[in-house]
């Protein structure tokens, strides 16, 4: 009964069923005091009832008791903390291989400059993206919210590939180059489109539908 | 304007009741309420309806905190605790409603009434 009232609270699925819970383990309480103190079943049952006059003005309460801040927690939960994990070891991992004396391959592609392959820094970010994806599940991210984590990495890097482009056409002049766009198609495709696939690939287990632990008790 | 301040001044009342209850100890919803109206001589009473989104306020913002323990039936309830920070807000807050009173007394006479 309490899960059908608070059904459009719009609360995190496990959130909604922790507090439908509470809700229901209070009237049960009170129905079994009214039953302690002689009443009839429908009697007690009517006098736990009526500690809730308006059921939607409970939710909005409760919505707004609960969410204000949650919505701003609840992003930074499944969306910024796993998008910045994923995104420092992303980076970590770059530098760390490049310290270490690791080098991208790099083969010519004609006017669109130079296809780089970073193979083993390719073959960590299965990883990470799995690692955002991950975590991002485990804060009850939606399936748009989990990808978004693990692909947080290649977002970044194509907004400040796209700052640093921006400014180098403007600066450098470069904009009337005939081969401008091509090198800045090959520049995204090396930095944003390539480690996207990895990380995609290692985001792929976290992408199903998550399963949510079901109440211990029975909600009445 | 009336009805905002009364509107305050019982919210803030509410406040100091949980917060001051659940310094002696952990309590369930049902208990607190229970507690509440005792302890109170039956002034205070809070149902289901006006606690549990006091209860989430305060837990929002990091006074209490709630977690699941089985009562003394067995039954799993949600037992709310004072944090640190709520043990913290506990004693301004009580200042801030003695000076209250007192100023109240001074104006109305309330404890000579």
């Amino acid at each position: 009964m309490v899960r059908e009232k608070l059904a459009g609270v719009g609360l995190a699925p496990t959130q909604q069923q922790e507090t439908v819970r509470e809700l229901a383990a209070h009237l049960e309480d009170h129905y079994e005091e009214g039953r302690a103190r002689g009443l009839s079943d429908s009697d007690a049952c009517e006098r736990a009832l009526s500690e809730v006059a308006d059921w939607r003005r409970l939710a909005r309460h409760i919505h707004r008791a609960k969410q204000q801040e949650d919505d701003m927690n609840t992003r930074t939960k499944n969306l910024w903390f796993p998008g910045l994990v994923s995104g420092v070891a992303t980076m970590g991992s770059l530098f760390i291989l490049s310290r270490a004396g690791f080098q991208p391959r790099t083969f010519s592609v004609g006017s669109f400059g130079w296809l780089q392959l970073y193979i083993p820094w390719l073959l960590v970010l299965p990883m990470f993206g799995a690692l955002g994806a991950y975590l991002s599940r485990r804060a009850e991210g939606q399936r748009l919210t989990r990808l978004a984590a693990a692909l947080f990495p290649a977002i970044v890097m194509l907004e400040v590939l796209c700052l640093a482009l921006a400014v180098s056409a403007i600066f450098d002049h470069q904009l009337h180059s005939p081969t401008f766009p091509n090198r800045i198609a090959m520049v995204i495709f090396n930095w944003v489109v390539l480690p996207c696939v990895p990380l995609l690939l290692g985001a792929l287990p976290f992408l199903g539908a998550s399963q949510l632990r079901k109440p211990q008790e029975a909600i009445h | 304007m009336v009805k905002r301040i009364r509107s305050k001044i019982s919210r803030g009342s509410a406040e100091l009741a949980i917060l001051s209850l659940l310094d002696k100890q952990p309590l369930y919803g049902f208990e607190i309420a229970k507690r509440i109206e005792e302890d109170s001589d039956g002034a205070l009473r809070f149902n289901l309806a006006s606690l549990y989104p006091m209860l989430y306020e305060l837990e929002k913002r990091g006074w209490i905190k709630g977690r699941w323990e089985a009562n003394r039936a067995g039954r799993d309830r949600r037992y709310y605790c004072l944090t640190p920070a709520g043990k913290k807000k506990l004693q301004p807050l009580r200042r801030e409603w003695r000076s209250f009173f007192r100023a109240l007394d001074l104006l109305a006479g309330v404890t000579r009434a």
